[in-house]
Protein backbone atom coordinates (compact mmCIF):
# COMPACT_ATOMS: atom_id res chain seq x y z
CA UNK A 1 0.00 0.00 0.00
CA UNK A 2 1.25 3.50 -0.90
CA UNK A 3 0.43 6.52 1.21
CA UNK A 4 -0.90 9.48 -0.07
CA UNK A 5 -0.22 12.41 1.62
CA UNK A 6 -1.84 15.82 1.39
CA UNK A 7 -0.69 19.06 2.84
CA UNK A 8 -2.37 22.93 2.33
CA UNK A 9 -2.90 25.22 4.51
CA UNK A 10 -6.58 25.81 3.25
CA UNK A 11 -8.63 23.61 5.57
CA UNK A 12 -11.88 23.66 3.25
CA UNK A 13 -9.30 22.44 -0.10
CA UNK A 14 -7.85 19.83 2.31
CA UNK A 15 -10.89 18.36 2.87
CA UNK A 16 -12.29 18.32 -0.84
CA UNK A 17 -9.09 16.79 -1.91
CA UNK A 18 -8.93 14.13 0.64
CA UNK A 19 -12.45 13.32 -0.54
CA UNK A 20 -11.20 13.39 -4.28
CA UNK A 21 -8.62 10.92 -3.99
CA UNK A 22 -10.37 8.59 -1.88
CA UNK A 23 -12.82 8.61 -4.33
CA UNK A 24 -10.89 7.89 -7.21
CA UNK A 25 -8.48 5.20 -5.35
CA UNK A 26 -11.53 3.68 -4.21
CA UNK A 27 -13.31 3.97 -8.06
CA UNK A 28 -9.89 2.63 -9.62
CA UNK A 29 -9.12 0.48 -6.58
CA UNK A 30 -5.14 1.22 -6.36
CA UNK A 31 -3.20 -0.40 -4.13
CA UNK A 32 -3.13 3.06 -2.21
CA UNK A 33 -3.67 4.37 1.19
CA UNK A 34 -3.70 5.09 4.16
CA UNK A 35 -4.42 9.12 3.25
CA UNK A 36 -3.01 11.78 5.21
CA UNK A 37 -3.75 15.37 5.49
CA UNK A 38 -1.69 18.05 6.68
CA UNK A 39 -2.07 21.57 7.17
CA UNK A 40 1.17 22.41 7.99
CA UNK A 41 4.71 22.00 6.10
CA UNK A 42 5.92 21.35 9.79
CA UNK A 43 2.73 18.46 10.48
CA UNK A 44 3.70 16.88 7.44
CA UNK A 45 7.57 16.54 7.86
CA UNK A 46 7.20 15.12 11.69
CA UNK A 47 4.97 12.11 9.84
CA UNK A 48 8.15 10.83 7.68
CA UNK A 49 11.15 10.14 8.13
CA UNK A 50 13.75 7.85 6.03
CA UNK A 51 12.24 4.34 6.83
CA UNK A 52 9.00 5.53 5.68
CA UNK A 53 7.66 3.43 2.20
CA UNK A 54 7.80 5.85 -1.03
CA UNK A 55 4.02 7.51 -1.11
CA UNK A 56 2.43 9.99 -3.24
CA UNK A 57 2.46 13.55 -1.58
CA UNK A 58 0.00 16.15 -2.80
CA UNK A 59 1.74 19.76 -1.63
CA UNK A 60 0.36 23.24 -1.73
CA UNK A 61 2.70 25.58 -3.18
CA UNK A 62 2.44 28.78 -0.75
CA UNK A 63 2.00 28.63 2.90
CA UNK A 64 2.56 32.23 4.45
CA UNK A 65 5.41 32.33 7.03
CA UNK A 66 6.49 29.04 6.42
CA UNK A 67 8.77 27.21 3.90
CA UNK A 68 7.15 26.80 0.61
CA UNK A 69 6.02 23.96 -1.26
CA UNK A 70 9.58 23.45 -3.42
CA UNK A 71 11.42 23.79 0.20
CA UNK A 72 8.87 21.05 1.23
CA UNK A 73 9.28 18.67 -1.34
CA UNK A 74 13.18 18.69 -1.29
CA UNK A 75 12.96 17.86 2.06
CA UNK A 76 10.60 15.21 1.28
CA UNK A 77 12.96 14.09 -1.49
CA UNK A 78 15.60 13.82 1.22
CA UNK A 79 13.39 10.60 2.74
CA UNK A 80 11.91 9.62 -0.11
CA UNK A 81 13.80 9.84 -3.18
CA UNK A 82 11.43 8.08 -5.84
CA UNK A 83 7.87 9.61 -3.99
CA UNK A 84 5.57 10.85 -6.63
CA UNK A 85 5.26 14.18 -5.72
CA UNK A 86 2.32 16.17 -7.37
CA UNK A 87 2.05 20.34 -6.48
CA UNK A 88 -0.97 22.18 -6.05
CA UNK A 89 -0.95 25.53 -7.51
CA UNK A 90 -3.11 28.39 -7.50
CA UNK A 91 -3.77 31.04 -10.58
CA UNK A 92 -1.93 33.12 -8.82
CA UNK A 93 0.80 31.42 -7.38
CA UNK A 94 4.48 32.53 -7.25
CA UNK A 95 5.60 29.52 -10.02
CA UNK A 96 4.54 27.05 -12.05
CA UNK A 97 7.27 26.23 -14.08
CA UNK A 98 10.04 26.56 -11.69
CA UNK A 99 9.60 22.98 -10.15
CA UNK A 100 9.93 21.38 -12.85
CA UNK A 101 13.64 22.42 -13.43
CA UNK A 102 14.62 21.90 -9.53
CA UNK A 103 13.57 18.96 -8.15
CA UNK A 104 12.17 15.77 -9.83
CA UNK A 105 8.33 16.72 -9.38
CA UNK A 106 5.62 14.32 -11.06
CA UNK A 107 3.11 16.68 -11.71
CA UNK A 108 0.76 19.47 -10.48
CA UNK A 109 -2.96 20.43 -10.05
CA UNK A 110 -4.48 23.56 -10.50
CA UNK A 111 -6.86 24.93 -7.50
CA UNK A 112 -9.98 26.46 -8.67
CA UNK A 113 -12.46 24.88 -11.06
CA UNK A 114 -13.70 21.29 -9.14
CA UNK A 115 -13.89 19.71 -12.39
CA UNK A 116 -10.53 19.81 -13.33
CA UNK A 117 -9.33 19.20 -10.00
CA UNK A 118 -10.97 15.68 -10.49
CA UNK A 119 -9.75 14.81 -13.66
CA UNK A 120 -5.98 16.12 -12.55
CA UNK A 121 -6.09 13.98 -9.51
CA UNK A 122 -7.26 10.93 -11.08
CA UNK A 123 -4.28 11.52 -13.95
CA UNK A 124 -2.08 12.13 -11.23
CA UNK A 125 -3.03 8.76 -9.49
CA UNK A 126 -3.15 6.89 -13.20
CA UNK A 127 0.01 7.92 -14.10
CA UNK A 128 1.82 6.84 -10.33
CA UNK A 129 -0.38 3.52 -10.76
CA UNK A 130 1.32 3.01 -14.07
CA UNK A 131 4.73 3.80 -13.02
CA UNK A 132 4.34 1.86 -10.22
CA UNK A 133 3.48 -1.21 -12.09
CA UNK A 134 5.67 -0.70 -15.28
CA UNK A 135 8.43 -0.61 -12.60
CA UNK A 136 7.88 -3.79 -10.58
CA UNK A 137 7.59 -5.44 -13.85
CA UNK A 138 11.07 -6.00 -14.50
CA UNK A 139 13.62 -5.44 -11.67
CA UNK A 140 13.79 -2.16 -12.85
CA UNK A 141 17.30 -0.16 -13.11
CA UNK A 142 18.15 3.40 -12.96
CA UNK A 143 20.85 5.01 -14.14
CA UNK A 144 21.18 7.90 -11.43
CA UNK A 145 22.59 11.58 -12.46
CA UNK A 146 23.22 13.87 -9.98
CA UNK A 147 22.60 17.72 -11.79
CA UNK A 148 23.76 20.21 -9.28
CA UNK A 149 21.61 20.32 -6.03
CA UNK A 150 18.72 17.48 -7.45
CA UNK A 151 19.49 13.61 -8.24
CA UNK A 152 17.64 12.04 -11.39
CA UNK A 153 16.91 7.84 -11.53
CA UNK A 154 16.70 7.30 -14.83
CA UNK A 155 14.69 4.11 -15.80
CA UNK A 156 17.43 2.37 -18.05
CA UNK A 157 14.87 0.91 -20.68
CA UNK A 158 14.19 4.83 -21.34
CA UNK A 159 17.80 5.66 -22.47
CA UNK A 160 18.72 5.18 -25.74
CA UNK A 161 22.44 6.18 -25.62
CA UNK A 162 25.18 7.70 -23.91
CA UNK A 163 27.87 9.81 -26.23
CA UNK A 164 30.66 10.94 -25.69
CA UNK A 165 31.35 14.84 -27.33
CA UNK A 166 33.92 16.82 -27.70
CA UNK A 167 37.42 16.29 -25.37
CA UNK A 168 36.20 17.59 -22.32
CA UNK A 169 34.29 14.06 -20.65
CA UNK A 170 30.93 15.53 -21.96
CA UNK A 171 28.53 13.27 -22.18
CA UNK A 172 25.10 13.44 -23.52
CA UNK A 173 22.22 10.96 -22.46
CA UNK A 174 19.49 10.31 -24.97
CA UNK A 175 16.24 9.32 -24.69
CA UNK A 176 13.10 8.98 -26.60
CA UNK A 177 11.77 13.20 -25.25
CA UNK A 178 14.82 14.36 -24.08
CA UNK A 179 18.36 15.31 -24.37
CA UNK A 180 20.75 15.62 -21.08
CA UNK A 181 24.48 16.39 -21.23
CA UNK A 182 26.67 16.04 -18.30
CA UNK A 183 29.82 15.38 -17.68
CA UNK A 184 31.23 11.84 -17.35
CA UNK A 185 33.01 8.75 -18.77
CA UNK A 186 31.92 6.44 -20.66
CA UNK A 187 33.95 3.76 -19.84
CA UNK A 188 32.49 4.56 -16.04
CA UNK A 189 29.38 4.80 -17.32
CA UNK A 190 29.99 1.42 -18.81
CA UNK A 191 30.99 -0.51 -15.69
CA UNK A 192 27.45 1.15 -13.92
CA UNK A 193 25.02 0.43 -16.70
CA UNK A 194 26.30 -3.16 -17.51
CA UNK A 195 25.23 -5.98 -19.89
CA UNK A 196 22.26 -3.96 -21.37
CA UNK A 197 24.03 -1.33 -22.98
CA UNK A 198 27.01 -1.95 -25.57
CA UNK A 199 30.11 0.18 -26.13
CA UNK A 200 29.76 -0.51 -29.69
CA UNK A 201 32.31 2.37 -30.45
CA UNK A 202 34.70 4.84 -28.79
CA UNK A 203 32.11 7.48 -28.28
CA UNK A 204 29.04 5.45 -28.00
CA UNK A 205 27.31 3.19 -25.25
CA UNK A 206 24.47 2.04 -27.14
CA UNK A 207 21.33 0.11 -25.04
CA UNK A 208 20.31 -3.27 -26.57
CA UNK A 209 16.97 -2.81 -26.27
CA UNK A 210 17.04 -0.22 -28.66
CA UNK A 211 18.67 -1.94 -31.27
CA UNK A 212 17.04 -2.17 -34.83
CA UNK A 213 19.77 -2.98 -36.87
CA UNK A 214 23.26 -3.04 -37.07
CA UNK A 215 24.60 -1.93 -40.61
CA UNK A 216 28.19 -3.47 -40.97
CA UNK A 217 28.88 -1.94 -44.30
CA UNK A 218 28.09 1.47 -43.24
CA UNK A 219 29.52 1.29 -39.76
CA UNK A 220 26.66 2.07 -37.76
CA UNK A 221 24.21 0.92 -34.93
CA UNK A 222 20.27 1.52 -36.73
CA UNK A 223 18.19 2.40 -33.08
CA UNK A 224 14.41 2.02 -32.93
CA UNK A 225 13.73 5.55 -33.67
CA UNK A 226 15.34 5.53 -36.66
CA UNK A 227 18.97 7.23 -35.49
CA UNK A 228 22.01 6.24 -36.29
CA UNK A 229 25.36 5.56 -34.08
CA UNK A 230 28.68 4.88 -35.43
CA UNK A 231 30.08 1.55 -35.34
CA UNK A 232 34.03 1.16 -34.76
CA UNK A 233 36.10 -1.83 -36.63
CA UNK A 234 36.72 -3.61 -32.98
CA UNK A 235 33.01 -3.42 -32.16
CA UNK A 236 32.08 -4.43 -35.40
CA UNK A 237 34.71 -7.39 -35.27
CA UNK A 238 33.03 -8.75 -31.89
CA UNK A 239 29.61 -8.64 -33.78
CA UNK A 240 30.55 -11.10 -36.16
CA UNK A 241 32.63 -13.54 -34.24
CA UNK B 1 28.94 56.21 -23.84
CA UNK B 2 27.96 53.28 -24.99
CA UNK B 3 27.09 52.59 -21.60
CA UNK B 4 24.73 55.28 -21.07
CA UNK B 5 22.98 54.46 -23.89
CA UNK B 6 22.38 51.11 -22.89
CA UNK B 7 20.44 52.64 -19.66
CA UNK B 8 18.45 54.84 -21.14
CA UNK B 9 17.33 52.33 -23.77
CA UNK B 10 16.33 49.81 -20.94
CA UNK B 11 14.86 52.27 -19.01
CA UNK B 12 12.42 53.43 -21.99
CA UNK B 13 11.50 49.80 -22.74
CA UNK B 14 10.54 49.84 -19.11
CA UNK B 15 8.82 52.83 -19.49
CA UNK B 16 6.45 51.62 -21.85
CA UNK B 17 5.92 48.65 -20.14
CA UNK B 18 4.98 50.67 -17.49
CA UNK B 19 2.82 52.74 -19.75
CA UNK B 20 1.20 49.27 -21.06
CA UNK B 21 0.14 48.67 -18.05
CA UNK B 22 -1.60 51.48 -16.97
CA UNK B 23 -3.38 51.80 -19.96
CA UNK B 24 -4.43 48.08 -19.29
CA UNK B 25 -5.61 48.87 -15.81
CA UNK B 26 -7.31 51.85 -17.17
CA UNK B 27 -9.51 49.62 -19.56
CA UNK B 28 -10.34 47.12 -16.86
CA UNK B 29 -11.25 49.00 -14.05
CA UNK B 30 -13.77 50.62 -17.21
CA UNK B 31 -14.78 46.76 -17.77
CA UNK B 32 -14.83 46.13 -14.29
CA UNK B 33 -17.15 48.71 -13.55
CA UNK B 34 -19.80 47.83 -16.26
CA UNK B 35 -19.60 44.24 -15.07
CA UNK B 36 -20.03 45.08 -11.47
CA UNK B 37 -23.24 47.06 -12.51
CA UNK B 38 -24.39 43.99 -14.55
CA UNK B 39 -24.64 41.32 -11.73
CA UNK B 40 -25.71 44.50 -9.01
CA UNK B 41 -28.88 44.29 -10.89
CA UNK B 42 -28.58 40.65 -10.94
CA UNK B 43 -28.43 41.07 -6.74
CA UNK B 44 -31.31 43.22 -6.66
CA UNK B 45 -33.40 40.92 -9.14
CA UNK B 46 -32.63 38.29 -6.94
CA UNK B 47 -30.91 36.55 -9.99
CA UNK B 48 -29.00 33.79 -7.67
CA UNK B 49 -27.93 31.40 -11.08
CA UNK B 50 -27.06 34.88 -12.74
CA UNK B 51 -24.52 35.70 -9.73
CA UNK B 52 -22.72 32.13 -9.27
CA UNK B 53 -22.34 32.37 -13.00
CA UNK B 54 -20.68 35.92 -12.58
CA UNK B 55 -19.07 34.54 -9.76
CA UNK B 56 -17.39 31.87 -11.60
CA UNK B 57 -16.72 33.81 -14.89
CA UNK B 58 -14.89 37.00 -13.21
CA UNK B 59 -12.52 35.20 -10.56
CA UNK B 60 -9.88 34.52 -12.78
CA UNK B 61 -10.67 37.99 -14.08
CA UNK B 62 -7.77 40.03 -12.92
CA UNK B 63 -5.23 37.71 -12.87
CA UNK B 64 -6.36 37.12 -16.75
CA UNK B 65 -6.17 40.36 -17.68
CA UNK B 66 -3.68 42.15 -14.83
CA UNK B 67 -1.60 39.27 -13.07
CA UNK B 68 0.14 38.05 -15.68
CA UNK B 69 2.14 41.77 -16.10
CA UNK B 70 2.20 41.96 -13.08
CA UNK B 71 4.05 38.87 -12.06
CA UNK B 72 6.28 39.22 -15.01
CA UNK B 73 7.46 42.72 -14.20
CA UNK B 74 8.02 41.44 -10.32
CA UNK B 75 9.83 38.65 -11.54
CA UNK B 76 12.19 40.77 -13.91
CA UNK B 77 12.88 43.37 -11.14
CA UNK B 78 14.36 40.16 -9.37
CA UNK B 79 17.40 40.23 -11.99
CA UNK B 80 20.42 42.45 -10.37
CA UNK B 81 22.07 42.01 -13.57
CA UNK B 82 21.27 45.45 -15.66
CA UNK B 83 22.10 44.38 -18.89
CA UNK B 84 20.01 41.05 -17.96
CA UNK B 85 17.24 42.84 -16.97
CA UNK B 86 17.09 45.28 -20.30
CA UNK B 87 17.60 42.16 -22.32
CA UNK B 88 14.71 40.55 -21.11
CA UNK B 89 12.40 42.91 -21.08
CA UNK B 90 12.91 44.26 -24.28
CA UNK B 91 12.69 40.16 -25.11
CA UNK B 92 9.67 40.27 -23.03
CA UNK B 93 8.30 43.27 -25.46
CA UNK B 94 8.81 41.87 -28.42
CA UNK B 95 7.47 38.46 -27.55
CA UNK B 96 4.04 40.08 -26.52
CA UNK B 97 3.82 42.18 -29.58
CA UNK B 98 3.85 39.05 -31.86
CA UNK B 99 0.91 38.06 -29.58
CA UNK B 100 2.65 35.77 -27.64
CA UNK B 101 1.75 34.96 -24.15
CA UNK B 102 4.97 35.09 -21.98
CA UNK B 103 5.35 33.81 -18.40
CA UNK B 104 8.39 34.45 -16.40
CA UNK B 105 9.24 33.07 -13.51
CA UNK B 106 12.81 33.99 -11.16
CA UNK B 107 11.93 32.94 -7.94
CA UNK B 108 15.18 34.74 -6.21
CA UNK B 109 17.55 36.94 -7.11
CA UNK B 110 19.53 36.88 -9.68
CA UNK B 111 23.17 38.50 -8.86
CA UNK B 112 25.58 35.87 -10.70
CA UNK B 113 26.37 35.78 -14.19
CA UNK B 114 28.54 32.46 -14.45
CA UNK B 115 30.35 32.96 -17.52
CA UNK B 116 31.28 36.29 -19.29
CA UNK B 117 28.24 38.53 -18.97
CA UNK B 118 28.22 38.71 -23.39
CA UNK B 119 28.23 35.34 -23.64
CA UNK B 120 24.74 34.97 -21.03
CA UNK B 121 23.10 37.71 -22.76
CA UNK B 122 23.42 36.20 -26.62
CA UNK B 123 22.75 32.83 -25.30
CA UNK B 124 19.35 33.89 -23.78
CA UNK B 125 18.99 36.10 -26.88
CA UNK B 126 19.17 33.17 -28.75
CA UNK B 127 17.27 30.89 -26.65
CA UNK B 128 14.21 33.60 -26.75
CA UNK B 129 14.35 34.20 -30.47
CA UNK B 130 14.53 30.87 -31.11
CA UNK B 131 11.01 30.22 -28.73
CA UNK B 132 9.89 33.18 -29.94
CA UNK B 133 9.57 31.56 -34.10
CA UNK B 134 8.50 28.39 -33.07
CA UNK B 135 5.70 29.54 -30.83
CA UNK B 136 4.49 32.18 -33.50
CA UNK B 137 3.63 29.34 -35.32
CA UNK B 138 1.34 27.31 -32.71
CA UNK B 139 -2.29 26.97 -32.09
CA UNK B 140 -1.73 28.89 -28.60
CA UNK B 141 1.17 30.68 -28.70
CA UNK B 142 3.36 30.58 -25.21
CA UNK B 143 6.69 31.05 -24.00
CA UNK B 144 7.70 30.24 -20.70
CA UNK B 145 11.14 31.71 -19.18
CA UNK B 146 12.58 30.58 -15.81
CA UNK B 147 15.87 32.02 -14.34
CA UNK B 148 17.27 30.51 -11.20
CA UNK B 149 19.61 31.63 -8.85
CA UNK B 150 20.86 29.14 -6.45
CA UNK B 151 23.99 28.74 -4.15
CA UNK B 152 25.45 25.94 -6.89
CA UNK B 153 23.87 26.82 -10.24
CA UNK B 154 22.36 29.84 -12.35
CA UNK B 155 19.77 27.52 -14.40
CA UNK B 156 18.48 29.41 -17.40
CA UNK B 157 16.01 27.95 -19.08
CA UNK B 158 13.31 28.48 -22.25
CA UNK B 159 9.93 26.55 -22.73
CA UNK B 160 7.56 27.25 -26.02
CA UNK B 161 4.60 25.95 -28.10
CA UNK B 162 4.86 24.66 -31.33
CA UNK B 163 2.81 23.50 -34.17
CA UNK B 164 4.62 20.61 -34.69
CA UNK B 165 6.69 18.55 -32.24
CA UNK B 166 10.67 19.45 -33.27
CA UNK B 167 13.16 16.13 -33.59
CA UNK B 168 15.63 16.79 -31.05
CA UNK B 169 18.67 15.57 -33.06
CA UNK B 170 18.02 17.64 -35.81
CA UNK B 171 17.90 20.55 -33.29
CA UNK B 172 21.30 19.58 -31.60
CA UNK B 173 22.39 18.83 -35.55
CA UNK B 174 25.29 21.15 -37.06
CA UNK B 175 22.62 22.58 -40.12
CA UNK B 176 19.43 23.37 -38.50
CA UNK B 177 17.04 25.17 -39.53
CA UNK B 178 13.78 26.74 -39.76
CA UNK B 179 11.61 26.37 -42.27
CA UNK B 180 12.61 29.20 -44.52
CA UNK B 181 14.43 31.08 -42.51
CA UNK B 182 17.90 32.00 -41.87
CA UNK B 183 18.49 30.68 -38.19
CA UNK B 184 19.97 27.85 -38.78
CA UNK B 185 23.05 28.04 -36.68
CA UNK B 186 20.97 29.92 -33.73
CA UNK B 187 21.10 26.72 -31.45
CA UNK B 188 24.39 25.12 -32.36
CA UNK B 189 25.99 28.56 -31.77
CA UNK B 190 24.35 28.36 -28.27
CA UNK B 191 26.07 25.21 -27.66
CA UNK B 192 29.38 26.26 -28.49
CA UNK B 193 29.03 29.58 -26.51
CA UNK B 194 27.80 27.11 -23.56
CA UNK B 195 30.23 24.04 -23.73
CA UNK B 196 33.66 26.74 -23.83
CA UNK B 197 33.11 26.94 -20.41
CA UNK B 198 34.07 24.00 -18.30
CA UNK B 199 31.20 22.31 -16.61
CA UNK B 200 28.43 23.92 -18.24
CA UNK B 201 25.82 22.17 -19.67
CA UNK B 202 22.70 22.37 -22.01
CA UNK B 203 19.84 19.67 -22.00
CA UNK B 204 16.18 19.93 -24.05
CA UNK B 205 13.19 18.16 -23.86
CA UNK B 206 9.36 17.61 -25.17
CA UNK B 207 6.95 17.49 -22.51
CA UNK B 208 3.00 19.00 -21.81
CA UNK B 209 3.45 20.11 -25.63
CA UNK B 210 6.22 22.18 -24.72
CA UNK B 211 9.64 22.47 -26.06
CA UNK B 212 11.58 23.27 -23.48
CA UNK B 213 15.61 23.66 -23.60
CA UNK B 214 17.74 24.78 -20.39
CA UNK B 215 21.21 25.70 -19.87
CA UNK B 216 22.59 24.95 -16.26
CA UNK B 217 25.89 27.22 -15.62
CA UNK B 218 27.71 26.03 -12.51
CA UNK B 219 28.93 28.86 -9.80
Amino acid sequence: MIPIYICDDEILLLKQLQQVVSDQVMISAYDMGPIYTFSSPEELLSKINSGSPRGIYFLDIDFPGQMNGFQLAQRIRSFDPRGFIIFITGHDDLAVETFRYQLEAMDYVVKGDDKLITERIQTCLANAEARILAESKENTQYYTLKISDTVRHIPLSRILYFEAIGRKHLVLLRMTDEMLEFYGSLTAIEEEVGERFWRCHRGYLVNREHIHEIHLKENSVELTNGERCLLSRRAKLNVLK
Amino acid sequence: MKAQEGIILQQQTHLALLEELQQEMRSFRHDFANLMAGVTIQARDGDLRGIQDFMRNTSSYFDERLGDEIKNLEAVSRINIPSLRSLITSKMAQIQRAGVQIDVEILYPVISEGIRQQDLLRSLGILLDNALEAAKLSEHPRISLVLLQTDTELLAAVANSYASPPDLVEMSRDNYTTKGKDHGTGLMSLRKIIHKYPGCVTGMNLKDNMFRYEIRIPL
